[in-house]
């Protein structure tokens, strides 16, 4: 019987503390937490509302509020939703909501994932708009902005943040060891390269590769870190291999594209300069971290950099054979169904083409400018890095001698399929960056699976 | 008296019928009432959609546009797929590593806190805060605390001259590092053996002392078959969820750019991995809900054996069916 | 005695491995908490720093301007709450009926319920958003809450196996007292499921507190937002800046009000079932 007391007592206790705790909580939150979704549907006849999906969690989105108060002073009538997903679940939450028909209008995508969800009809073609568009004149922007969104030579988004990639060094480590800063606007080889690194790669005993004791294995800075991700091409074109040639195969086994992933893989393997999972994992070598002293990075770490308090400057990532330079954007996109295109197309150009829309960007530090007015406000800002070096950012994109992006010879970057590409690599760059495997070795069958996956999306 | 052996009973001697056994209306009224809520919610939640993946595994849908009748065309194109036929050899190997240890080990550690030592309190907060820790978190936290040279499990071992593996890259030692991750989290398993066993009754102890039981026959013929239904309930659990490995996997290879997509070789290539990824990152989804009906059945037959093998080792307190 | 010694030898060996395996536990949680102190370029530094040099503690309050904290711990207690009765209201209903009532067709239903955990989450994600954006739940809290309320597999599971534990001559006898079915569930068979119901209580809180997935999915709106979610939202992609520190101050955070839940619960499984007076 007291048992039974106690079990009474006992639930409502519970009822009265949920009972309590949910009075609190619905307090906390003033906002109806079972208000049906659609937010502030705008009253019927006027005004528009457009959803737009965020896959870059908090910086990003409050980029784009600033963005949308400032357009929306002179468009009232629009309403905006954001629906907000961090990290790289937010293919699977944008996938979902193409599947349940409740689509977002406009989203910020990655550079990678574009080709895949343009191939597969997703987003919208915006040439037409860009035609009819009297405020859109192409000789205000700077060239080959447009690559990434660039697919049978139509654009399917615009660029929104990110810029090109150049080398960023740090100044302190080069001083510590004695070197002179390289000028920006000077293109060294891979040769020089090596040597620069091998001073600047440091053991835990301050030895470098170049001294008898230096152990690979404790190292506490790199001389390089030649970025495996978005950067390789640039490698591949300076040894003068191709990634996917005018006929849309995509010779991954020439004997310049084996020499270049071998060098890639022995700058960790056989020189030490850089960092190789043969020898290390975890742990963060990046400028910012401190280290490493030159890293293959792109515009849109200009502001981390800077927050970590690096003093640094930039100059072009060397070559072998042939100067190459690169950089991409990654874009907003509308999606081909929506309701209303016009609206979605006038506010998409106002974020990311119109001279209002990216200064916000470009204050910020998100954006290497992609107007040509607004080169100014870029190449003078304050922060670091100084002028000559942020100049180099612009040479990089603007020479058309040296401009290269993956898929140019077919007028689609990467053929479409990046995302899958990337995918289908990753297991046979692990091994070559482990140094189980030369690339030769592999090399016929990647390329026989990327060809295959560039002609059907499909991999195996 | 029972009719045919009842899986869930150990041998014991017939019981003898008890007079509301005659009351079988009740029992099934309020059976089926008690029931309801869990029962809706299967009808609703579960049936339709459940319904809807099985169709989908006979289409080709890439989610943008409508699916595609196909047939049994995925399913057979399972059977040469090499990524689905390695992803089966890890998720295995992980299965065989993990569900044995963490049930040894969660019930070695639960009998340790089942004592009444001094400051026991601490240490169960202690061991049990781990698993407390968000799943992103806890990757940043690995990947810093697996780091081949200064980590703090290699440091240790390198200063005591033992070998000290690449954790994360070496692809012979990626599964045995998930599955000690998924360890270092086995608060709750702990969490659930320790009531199990503070719950056995201290008189049947007592008994055993007087008929003079030391420690290890207390243990045999007391505690492990008095929590036996529980370990059962943990090894159904610990069966069906690693197969479904997923998580960790996720957080520690996929969303940091900097990291490969699934380990060196596609050694942590975990079965629920590849199908989320052929599902969301390469528009096949019908390929995907095939991959996800395979493995149900297969966890499905394996569950039934363990059931079934449930009389054998598991001892109930409730008699008849 | 032999005995007395043994018992010191056992003791001495538990605390060993309780303390050392303690340490062990604790060790990358300091390493989070400490993080949560630093600067995000800090954080990796090898060899590791332990205790940064001078502590961030602007961080805590720097958190506060990039996550409306307290609004997700309203949301996130809301739902947590919310969903944790349901549990223990649907699951143990059910679980007893599976433990104790004999009905035709019984062990079929349990087989059923038990059969929705083998089939990946993975495979039913796109039928199940589809079914919640047609009720309009997509949005609100209620696909975090509702389904709750109507049972859930594991903890069915768990609780038909502890009723089962619980000696029949219990029933037994408050039924030759005529009392019925409901009765027995509330007088009996739940006050003696104390540390049982408390472990379910545990693992959904545990549970619903640091779940992102389904929020994720299902939440969109930054006002809807649990803890979790806004823990992940701080993870830095391209284009932004590096928050891994305030990532820590979260998860430090996120983690303290549980293991408070945790010491204060387990005086309740301690306990155990109490027996009163009847021989096994």
């Amino acid at each position: 019987m007291a048992s039974s007391k106690v079990s009474r007592r006992g639930f409502l206790r519970l009822a009265a503390g949920s009972a309590a705790l949910t009075a609190l909580a619905a307090c906390a939150a003033p906002q109806p937490a079972a208000a049906p979704s659609g937010g502030e549907a705008a009253p019927a006849g006027e005004g528009v509302t457009l959803s737009f999906f965020n896959r870059g969690g908090q910086f990003i989105e409050d980029v784009m509020t600033t963005q949308m108060n400032l357009y929306r002073e002179t468009h009232p009538e629009i309403e905006f939703e954001i629906n907000a997903v961090a990290g790289a679940n937010h293919q699977e939450a944008l996938l979902l909501m193409v599947s349940s028909g409740t689509a977002p209008d406009i989203w910020f995508d990655a550079n990678r994932t574009t080709g895949p969800l343009t191939r597969k009809g997703l987003t919208m073609n915006l040439e037409p708009f860009l035609e009819a568009d009297d405020d859109f004149n192409e000789d205000d922007f700077v060239a080959n902005v447009w690559i990434a969104q660039t697919y049978d030579g139509a654009r399917w988004g615009l660029p929104w943040d990110s810029g090109s990639m150049l080398i960023g060094y740090n100044k302190d480590m080069f001083d510590a060891a004695g070197i002179p800063h390289p000028d920006p606007s000077v293109w060294i080889t891979w040769d020089e390269w090596i040597e620069l690194g091998k001073q600047l790669t440091l053991d835990l005993d301050d030895n470098t590769p170049n001294d008898p004791g230096f152990d690979p294995a404790r190292v506490k800075q790199y001389g390089i870190l030649a970025d495996t991700g978005h950067g390789r091409q640039t490698y591949m074109w300076a040894n003068n291999a191709e990634i996917i040639a005018a006929d849309g195969t995509m010779p991954m086994d020439s004997d310049e594209f084996i020499e270049a992933m071998n060098w890639l893989a022995d700058l960790g393997l056989k020189h030490y300069v850089a960092p190789s999972p043969a020898y290390q994992a975890a742990g963060e070598i990046s400028l910012q971290a401190g280290t490493v002293a030159m890293n293959h990075l792109g515009a849109w770490m200009i502001g981390r950099i800077n927050d970590a308090g690096i003093n640094w400057g930039t100059f072009q990532v060397p070559y072998n054979k042939t100067r190459v330079s690169y950089g991409h954007y990654s874009p907003l996109c509308i999606y081909r169904d929506t309701e209303h295109p016009q609206e979605a197309y006038d506010f998409t150009f106002f974020a990311t083409c119109s001279r209002d829309g990216q200064k916000i960007l470009v204050d910020l530090g998100m954006q290497q400018p992609i107007r040509k007015d607004l080169r100014e406000d870029f190449l003078n800002d304050d922060d670091l890095p100084a002028k000559p070096d942020r100049q180099a950012f612009y040479d990089a994109f603007e020479n058309e001698e040296t401009f290269r992006w993956p898929g140019d010879t077919i007028g689609s970057y990467f053929g479409g399929w990046y995302q899958v590409l990337l995918d289908y690599w990753g297991p046979y760059l692990d091994r070559l960056w482990l140094g189980e495997v030369r690339w030769e070795d592999v090399a016929a069958e990647v390329r026989a699976g990327s060809e295959q996956i560039l002609e059907t999306g499909e991999i195996s | 008296m029972q009719t045919t052996a009842v899986p869930g009973t150990a041998v014991r001697p017939a019981p003898k019928p008890r007079f509301w056994q005659r009351l079988s209306f009740e029992e099934t009224f309020w059976g089926w009432i008690f029931i309801i809520p869990a029962l809706l919610g299967f009808l609703f939640f579960h049936l339709g959609p459940v319904v809807a993946s099985l169709a989908l595994s006979f289409t080709s849908y890439d989610i943008i546009s409508a699916p595609r009748w196909i047939g049994l065309a995925n399913y057979q194109k399972l059977v040469t797929d090499d990524l689905w036929i390695r992803s089966i050899e890890v998720t295995l190997r992980y299965v065989a590593l993990f569900v044995p240890s963490a049930l040894i080990a969660s019930y070695a550690i639960a009998m340790l806190m089942a004592r009444n030592i001094r400051g026991i309190n601490i240490y169960r907060t202690m061991w049990y805060l781990p698993s407390v820790v968000p799943v992103v978190a806890s990757a940043v936290i690995w990947r810093w605390a697996l780091h081949p040279e200064f980590g703090p499990v290699n440091y240790p071992l390198k200063v005591m001259g033992l070998p000290s593996p690449r954790w994360l890259t070496d692809p012979n030692w990626i599964i045995p590092s998930l599955v000690f991750i998924s360890l270092w989290g086995l608060g709750n398993t702990v969490l659930i053996f320790l009531a199990a066993i503070k719950g056995v009754s201290p008189s049947l102890y007592e008994a055993a002392e007087v008929d003079g039981a030391g420690p290890w026959a207390k243990f045999r013929n007391i505690t492990l078959p008095m929590t036996s239904s529980i370990i059962f309930f943990q090894l159904i659990i610990n069966v069906i969820g690693s197969f479904q490995v997923f998580g960790v996997a996720y957080v520690l290879f996929v969303t940091q750019p900097s990291a490969s997509s699934a380990g060196p070789n596609n050694a942590a290539l975990f079965y629920v991995l590849y199908m989320f990824r052929n599902a969301f990152g390469y528009f096949r989804n019908g390929y995907a809900s095939a991959m996800a009906w395979v493995l149900f059945v297969v966890i499905m037959l394996l569950t039934w054996l363990l059931f079934y093998s449930q009389r054998k080792w598991v001892y109930y307190e409730t008699e008849g069916k | 005695m032999g005995i007395k010694q043994q018992t010191q030898v056992g003791r001495f060996f538990a605390y060993l491995v309780l303390t050392l395996g303690g340490l062990a536990m604790l060790t990358p949680f300091f390493w989070l908490a400490s993080s949560s102190l630093k600067a995000p370029h800090e954080i990796y530094r090898f060899p590791p720093v332990w205790i940064p040099d001078p502590p961030r503690w602007e961080n805590y309050v720097e958190v506060f301007q990039y996550v409306p904290v307290f609004r997700y711990l309203g949301n996130t207690v809301l739902i947590t709450v919310l969903a944790t009765t349901g549990i223990v209201f649907s699951s143990s209903l059910a679980a007893y009926s599976f433990a104790r009532l004999r009905f035709r067709g019984r062990d079929a239903m349990f087989a059923v319920i038990l059969s929705t955990l083998m089939l990946p989450f993975a495979a039913t994600m796109i039928p199940v958003y589809i079914l919640f954006v047609k009720l309009g739940w997509v949005g609100t809290f209620a696909p975090l809450i509702v389904p709750s309320w109507f049972g859930g597999p594991i903890t069915i599971f768990l609780l038909r196996q502890f009723f089962r534990t619980i000696p029949m001559e219990l029933e037994d006898a408050a039924r030759i007292d005529g009392a019925s079915r409901p009765r027995i569930f509330l007088t009996i068979i739940l006050p003696l499921s104390r540390a049982a119901l408390t472990v379910v209580v545990v693992l959904s809180l545990l549970h619903n507190w640091n779940d992102f997935m389904a929020p994720l999915i299902y939440l969109q709106k930054r006002d809807l937002y649990t803890l979790a979610l806004g823990l992940n939202a701080l993870q830095y992609l391209e284009g932004g800046r590096d928050w891994t520190h305030y990532v820590m101050v979260m998860a430090t955070m996120m983690v303290t009000p549980v293991v408070v839940a945790y010491f204060l619960a387990q005086r309740a499984f301690v306990e155990g079932i109490v027996l009163t007076g009847l021989k096994g």
